[in-house]
């Protein structure tokens, strides 16, 4: 059987990709969804600019075949954005000078957001460990770093 | 438009003409065996992801992932090792072992190690018929693999160099009492120092990889 209609979840919405099957799914975000918070940096799965969570793991969409989207749930940083921790995770970004450039940033804050979905308190080379696989050339990681600290004790109160 | 073929079996993918589709992290790099308007057969359905241990044996499903080899308390230490190879969580959280065999890289991360620790692979062969065999025939003979066995308690030492963490391996080998294995970047897999070729490339000299090689086993104790 042939198909060429994929079915998947986009950031909480049902949605429908028609056509091949092998088009990346970085290309269909930014193109067909106008979502282009999702970056291109490498193309090559390595730079972690492109991530997007899929079924609550962080991966690289640039490539990620859309045949291999079909029934996934994807939340990419426009929708991250909107959830409480997304929010509190950027203002700290913000509060703690994390962004320079800013195009490594939605990367590293979904990888935020997984770590900080999955642990509380997380130690720094838990931190560092989560955010290996987006590459940033601006920051030298520090004040990241420090940011996602900031995050996690302000979701905890604290 | 190209086609996503969906399969009702797995012996099924044997009669298209395609790319078969599991983790998806060859197909769109760079140097992807597809060709244009060639198919793609999407087996991931159909391929267990399971890992499973009887007694010191432990049986992983081709599906498995590099994070869930990672996280699994069973997972020796040497695979445990070689996966860590693979830098970035996000390729660890997508690839397969499964996907790292079949595709046979000369940087792959999992064939040394697997073949030094005498890994078995249970595989689909092209006649539609289940066997097991050596991982070092699997180049020759192919198939969908459905599984790997390895014994947790075979000590396996890996030895890696690349030129930054996030860069494919220039060489990678693995040694055991009964068995050595090296993937030379440019070149292939080999199943002994005494076979193995090197070229000159942008990765390195011929020289450099060789001494890489003849190094590692001389710190593994086998030469």
């Amino acid at each position: 059987m042939l198909d060429n209609k994929i079915s998947f979840t986009l950031n909480g919405k049902k949605v429908e990709f028609i056509g091949d099957p092998l088009r990346r799914l970085i290309d269909t975000l930014r193109e067909d969804f106008g979502l282009t918070g999702v970056k291109e940096g490498c193309g090559e799965g390595e730079c972690g600019a492109c991530s997007v969570i899929k079924d609550g793991k962080l991966v690289t969409s640039c490539i990620i075949p859309m045949g291999s989207v079909a029934g996934s749930d994807i939340w990419t940083i426009e929708g991250i954005r909107d959830t409480e921790l997304g929010a509190i995770i950027i203002e700290a970004f913000a509060d703690g000078g994390a962004v320079q450039c800013g195009f490594c940033i939605p990367g590293m804050v979904l990888a935020s957001y997984v770590l900080l979905s999955e642990k509380t308190n997380p130690s720094e080379l838990e931190i560092r460990e989560a955010i290996s696989g987006n590459i940033c050339r601006c920051t030298g990681y520090d004040l990241i770093v420090e940011s996602i600290r900031l995050a996690d004790s302000r979701r905890r109160g604290v | 438009m190209r086609d996503l073929v969906r399969i009702n079996s797995l012996k099924e993918a044997f009669s298209k003409n395609g790319i078969l589709l599991a983790g998806g992290t060859e197909v769109l790099r760079l140097n992807s065996p597809l060709k244009k308007d060639m198919p793609l057969i999407d087996i991931l359905p159909f391929l267990s992801d399971e890992i499973r241990k009887d007694g010191e044996k432990l049986s992983i499903g081709s599906a498995a992932t590099f994070a869930s080899i990672l996280s699994c308390p069973y997972s020796p230490e040497y695979l445990k090792e070689a996966v860590s190879y693979m830098p970035s969580p996000q390729l660890r959280n997508q690839a397969t072992i499964g996907g790292n065999i079949a595709s046979w890289r000369d940087d792959s991360y999992l064939i040394p190690t697997l073949s030094a620790s005498g890994a078995v692979l249970f595989v689909l062969n092209q006649d539609g018929k289940e066997e097991r065999i050596p991982i070092m025939e699997y180049c020759k003979k192919g198939g969908i693999i459905l599984s790997v066995s390895i014994r947790g308690d075979e000590k396996v030492r890996n030895f890696r160099e690349g030129l930054t963490s996030h860069s494919h391996a220039v060489v990678t080998a693995s040694f055991s009492s009964k068995s050595e294995c090296y993937a030379i970047k440019g070149s292939g897999i080999f199943f002994s120092l005494e076979q193995a070729e090197f070229c000159s490339d942008m990765y390195g000299r011929a020289e450099y990889k060789s001494y890489l090689a003849s190094l590692y086993r001389k710190e593994s104790g086998r030469a």
